[in-house]
């Protein structure tokens, strides 16, 4: 493992009697990134997220986590019968690296009452008492699956807000699962596209989106230019094509033109096309 | 962990020693009781034995829910993210939840004992011959209620599942009970004694009618009562070993599955 990356899968593969839920996943997570690991329903995010903490064991490969991991699951799993107190005793009592004085003050900071239920709570206060007993434990890494769902709008800004909030103070890694892009695109600066069980797409997200242009012209000139850049989807009416394609700004025709892809195109490119793969290069992946 | 294993199970253990203090305290009222002891011995016999089927209350509500209820409402992805290990929460668990019931098992074989002596007098105030006293005096009951704890805790870690954790705990324990009780007799190689004897029918465990001196005299086949120890850690042993094969198991499903 290198010392830049945080996490760091090699053929890493699960199967559940005979069908396999993640395959030859192969991937480094870098320090100090807020990662978002996107797919379809059923691609595997969170086979993947329970390997890397520790919950399931690998059927193939291996997977390698350094330094003090802390995980949020999807259901934000709480003892309901106990009062937010009992909970960061729970956290205090089970983790050596406690940091009781930051999980009473954000409990406070949070408006909630540490003699409060856990099981009165509502579903945005009970993510952010699962938040702080994760955040308490002052992880290197942090490892979210569906951080978002469930919630309504103001507990999603709510919670992305006191999680940006940790990683500005503490520069910890983040991996959060999802399939909402909307949810990522202003928080994440990596992102990893899971499809059908294989890693699709590995990168740093400012590279990516400029390393795409979305080119439309004429559909009789649509397959010359797919000859010369490498197309990752083509789209288009009877007349007009728009190819997303991952290239540099190129030379056109003069009925072509180019523009920059935002993230969510860029992801459903990549899913409809499960055989196109970004991987990064041996480089990237050190870098 | 011994704080987070005392509050999430703490309505057991009240509840358990609870029903010891109500226990002790009619065991004791009666045994001090002056009137007629064969009275006082029957009137409380009929409820003390079925006493031996106390263990399935405590697979139910100590073994059943311990890991089925976490599997079921998410918390052991909650529980076993932690800085300690999975193996470490679950020893610790087993370990103090185990030791409290067998204590409470012992107590009770206390108390039942205690309370045979008070009726040194009534025949069938017998802890070797009647088969409920003798599970419920001496080692036995410690071993009885550890059995069902792991026995329910085993069914949760499998079933993960509360509810059918419960039924199948229950289904398995009375096979078990009814499989120890009729098989019991055969611990050791039983005695034939003469029946006709003027000290009547002899004190231990009385198997089935036979004969001596070639048919033509009366007997019974029998355990006798100096046995009751030799007995008793058979008995413990047989049920320990099914529990530590019920650890086993419990230990496997939780290592292998999330």
């Amino acid at each position: 493992m290198t010392d830049t990356s945080v996490l760091e899968a090699t053929g890493l593969g699960k199967r559940y009697r005979r069908k396999w839920a993640l395959r030859d996943c192969s991937l480094s997570v870098p320090r100090g990134r807020v990662v978002a690991l996107v797919g379809p329903n059923g691609a595997g995010k969170t086979t993947l997220l329970h390997l890397a903490v520790g919950l399931l064991a690998a059927t193939e490969g291996e997977v390698r986590v350094q330094g003090e991991t802390a995980f949020l699951a999807q259901e934000k799993p709480l003892y309901s019968g106990f009062s937010v107190a009992e909970m960061l005793k729970f956290g205090r009592l089970l983790n050596p690296g406690w940091d009781d004085e930051f999980a009473r003050r954000r409990i406070d900071e949070l408006g909630l009452s540490l003699t409060s239920k856990v099981g009165k709570l509502s579903g945005g206060q009970r993510a952010q008492v699962a938040l702080t007993v994760a955040l308490a434990k002052r992880p290197e890494l942090l490892v979210l699956d569906e951080p978002l769902a469930n919630l309504d709008p103001l507990a999603r800004h709510d919670v992305m807000r006191g999680l940006m909030g940790a990683v500005a103070d503490t520069g910890m890694t983040v991996l959060l699962s999802s399939h909402v892009m909307s949810d990522l695109e202003n928080t994440c600066d990596w992102l990893i596209v899971l499809n059908g069980g294989r890693v699709q797409v590995s990168g740093d997200i400012d590279e990516l989106i400029a390393g795409h242009r979305v080119l439309s012209g004429p559909v009789d000139e649509a397959e010359a230019v797919a000859r010369r850049v490498d197309v990752i989807e083509t789209v288009g009416s009877s007349r007009q094509a728009a190819l997303l394609a991952r290239t540099e700004p190129v030379p056109l025709g003069p009925q072509w033109t180019d523009r920059p892809v935002n993230l969510e195109e860029l992801v459903l490119a990549y899913l409809r096309r499960p055989d196109a793969a970004n991987l990064p290069r041996p480089t990237l992946a050190t870098a | 962990m011994y704080w987070l294993t005392y509050r999430q199970h703490r309505v057991q253990f009240v509840v358990t020693v609870a029903f010891l203090v109500v226990l002790g305290a009619v065991l004791l009222a009666s045994a001090s009781a002056t009137a007629g002891a064969d009275e006082e011995f029957m009137s409380l016999y009929p409820y003390l034995s079925s006493m031996p089927v106390l263990p399935i209350a405590v697979g139910v509500f100590w073994g059943a829910p311990l890991l089925a209820a976490e599997y079921e409402r998410g918390t052991s992805r909650l529980a076993w993210t932690q800085s300690i290990s999975r193996g470490r929460w679950l020893a610790s668990k087993l370990g103090a939840l185990g030791l409290l019931v067998t204590l409470a098992g012992l107590g009770f074989g206390l108390m039942i004992q205690a309370w045979l002596n008070a009726f040194p007098a009534v025949r069938t105030a017998d802890r070797f011959g009647d088969m409920s006293f003798f599970a419920m005096t001496g080692v036995a009951p410690g071993a009885w209620w550890l059995f069902g704890f792991m026995l329910g805790t085993a069914a949760g870690a499998v079933i993960r599942k509360t509810l059918p954790a419960i039924a199948v705990t229950i289904a398995v324990f009375v096979l078990v009970l009814i499989g120890i009780f009729t098989n019991r007799g055969g611990y050791a190689e039983p005695v034939v004694v003469p029946a006709d004897t003027a000290a009547g029918v002899p004190a231990g465990m009385i198997l089935r009618p036979a004969t001596l001196d070639g048919g033509t005299r009366a007997a019974y086949e029998m355990q006798p009562s100096d046995r009751y120890w030799r007995f008793q850690w058979t008995e413990a042993g047989i049920l320990l070993t099914g529990t530590l094969l019920l650890t086993a198991g419990t230990v496997v499903a939780v290592r292998r599955r999330l």
